[in-house]
């Protein structure tokens, strides 16, 4: 026998004693480890006891009832507050504890991020230096250099001619080369159009992440998420969304309650653009601010609205917020690289194969004229909501890959007007999630709520399109 | 609250259970009579903040307002005043926290001290700050720690 560390209330070492002589052994562990638990209120250890003998398994539960109305507070809090007594008695033989320090900068920069006053101003800044860094370096320099000035001048001439010389049938041709081929756009549009949005994105991310800066962030904006039915700590999973939808679909793990997860999973596939989609939609507004502006209006609009009725309709209770706040830190360039890397080279393993299976989709389409059957049953659609019959293959690749589509668009941009390319990226963005991330809300969620959502989201995409091209030709807004 | 129809006080919280089978699950904003079922308005939130303000208002003017009974929660407690945890709330809706308020060492005899309180919570507990809604600061029950209030901004009555 071990020696007993932490000595419990009387009331409570005596029904330990008690617990433990009706167990029998053969647990992994002590008898008086699993009567602490049984008191703590542990199911998964009340269901391995009750599996063996029902009998004294509810003779137990009669014990545990009897302790616990004796007693003012939780079982479980006071088994646990008894430990922390017993740590805190053995701490200062071998801790010194040096007396604190005093109010610097980092603290008075903590309580200006949460403070509504100097935090929304702090929070504006912040999203500038967002779009400096994304939207601006990252959605038009290096994809401008990249793509036009590497892609289109050098590689995909180099590959149709090879192409061209090593296969001789026109039909192979197009799977590789030329317009739609695997060569000359699924590896173009992952690597020069995607991969240096997604990679500024994730390094600016990486850096937010290991300040310390999400945390307060959460606090300062709880009360706006209680009234679309989150809370605080959902701030996580939606910034992560303006990364990649998929992943972040996947941390909505870390919300409590069914509910959240939910309202957040409807949210993300609906109103938050992943950082691929953003930055393709900055680089094509980038010459329009006001309809850079009402885009943004639309889509946090509807982001809030479909929040709030979604917060009504949901059942399920409340959650609360909670959240420890760590010391704000100056993030190490090295664990920023190991980060940003990290998840680029997840994001590549997931959207290069979806990309080069989308071209042979495309391909299989085209030879088959099953493409062009959909382009023809779509193309209604996009003209209803005022989009030329060229936006058609934008729209198709959108339900391949969100960000597929919005390249798709950045491609055709010199042909449409300021009120169509409004109208586009709004639509783009509510549209279906991408294939990848239908996948992960299927399996996180279920089949219900997934395909529900999804039966949702499309109608409404276009709804919303076609109402604000309406809208917009009506305002005749210099767009 | 007083059901305007029948007269018959009663509990919000008993009220909720009424609802049980209608689709709107208590999101509607009404208030059902338990008793006599009909569907009263709940006051108005900005009435309710506009009579607070005028407590609020009276007790500065020295004024008796609604005097404070009950036990003292962390969400009572101003910015700055030391505090000592007494315990958690033990009813259904405050045991909620229970296992939360345990991952944070919120246990009794703890020094505890808010540091701010909008627009939400945050205390300080040894090392760590954390920040918390209403729901949770209002499941902490404490003690104002008198002999350390000197830092106080304001005293607590």
């Amino acid at each position: 026998m071990s020696t007993q560390l932490v000595q419990y209330a009387p009331a409570i070492e005596r029904s330990i004693t008690e617990i433990s002589r009706l167990l029998r052994g053969g647990y992994p562990l002590s008898t008086r480890a699993v009567a602490l638990l049984l008191l703590a209120g542990d199911d998964e250890i009340r269901a391995a006891v009750e599996a063996r003998d029902q009998a004294i398994s509810s003779r137990i539960d009669e014990l545990v009832a009897k302790v616990r109305s004796s007693q003012s507070q939780p079982l479980a809090y006071m088994l646990a507050a008894q430990r922390q007594a017993t740590v805190e008695r053995l701490l200062p033989r071998f801790v010194r504890i040096k007396a604190g320090r005093a109010v610097g900068f980092g603290e008075r920069l903590s309580q200006a991020m949460m403070n509504p006053l100097t935090g929304v101003p702090i929070l504006v800044a912040a999203l500038a230096a967002l779009y400096a860094f994304v939207g601006v370096l990252g959605a038009q320099t290096l994809v401008g250099w990249l793509e036009a000035g590497v892609f289109v001048r050098f590689f995909n001439p180099w590959v149709d001619a090879l192409v061209n010389r090593l296969i001789p049938w026109p039909v192979i041709q197009a799977l590789f080369a030329g317009e739609y081929g695997i060569l000359t756009l699924g590896i173009r549009y992952a690597v020069a159009i995607i991969l240096p949005i997604v990679g500024t994105f994730f390094f600016a991310f990486a850096i937010i992440e290991d300040s310390g800066y999400l945390p307060r962030l959460a606090l300062l904006i709880d009360r706006l998420f209680k009234t679309i039915g989150l809370n605080g700590r959902a701030v996580i999973p939606m910034v992560l969304g303006f990364g990649c939808d998929t992943m972040a679909t996947i941390v909505t793990r870390t919300l409590e309650t069914r509910r959240e997860r939910v309202i957040a999973t409807v949210l993300l596939a609906l109103a938050v653009p992943c950082s691929a989609q953003l930055g393709v939609i900055f680089a094509i507004l980038a010459g329009r601010p006001l309809a850079l502006l009402i885009w943004a209006m639309i889509v946090i609009g509807i982001f809030l609205l479909v929040g709030f009725l979604a917060a009504r309709l949901v059942p399920g209770e409340r959650a609360a917020f909670y959240m420890e706040l760590p010391p704000l830190r100056l993030p190490s360039l090295s664990n920023v690289l190991v980060k940003t890397y990290t998840r680029m080279e997840w994001y590549l393993r997931e959207v290069l194969p979806l990309f080069v299976l989308a071209s042979v989709l495309i391909w299989l389409g085209q030879i088959t004229g099953l493409f062009s059957t959909a382009l023809t049953a779509l193309d209604p659609v996009v003209r209803w909501i005022g989009l030329p019959h060229e936006a058609t293959p934008a729209i198709l690749f959108g339900f391949f890959r969100r960000d597929y589509g919005a390249a798709g668009l950045y491609d055709i941009q010199g042909m449409l007007n300021g009120v169509q390319l409004t109208v586009a990226a709004v639509t783009l963005t509510l549209f279906v999630p991408c294939v990848a991330q239908a996948a992960v809300m299927l399996k996180e969620r279920g089949w219900k709520i997934a395909l529900g959502a999804i039966a949702f989201i499309v109608p409404f995409a276009f709804v919303v399109g076609w109402g604000l091209s309406r809208l917009l030709i009506w305002l005749r807004l210099p767009l | 609250m007083r059901c305007s129809m029948c007269g018959a006080d009663f509990e919000v919280e008993a009220a909720a259970r009424s609802c049980n089978g209608c689709p709107l699950v208590g999101n509607c904003g009404l208030i059902r009579c338990p008793s006599c079922g009909y569907d009263n308005v709940p006051e108005s939130r900005l009435l309710g903040w506009v009579r607070r303000m005028g407590c609020r208002r009276k007790r500065a003017r020295g004024e008796q307002g609604l005097k404070w009974v009950g036990p003292l929660t962390l969400a009572d407690l101003p910015p700055g005043q030391p505090a000592r945890v007494v315990g958690v709330v033990n009813e259904k809706e405050g045991g909620r926290h229970t296992q939360k308020l345990i991952a944070m060492g919120v246990f009794p005899g703890a020094r505890i001290e808010m540091r701010r309180r909008s627009p939400g919570y945050v205390f300080q507990i040894g090392f760590s700050q954390f920040a918390v809604d209403a729901d949770v600061a209002r499941a902490v029950l404490v003690q104002v720690d008198e002999g350390r209030g000197l830092h106080a901004k304001r005293s607590f009555n």
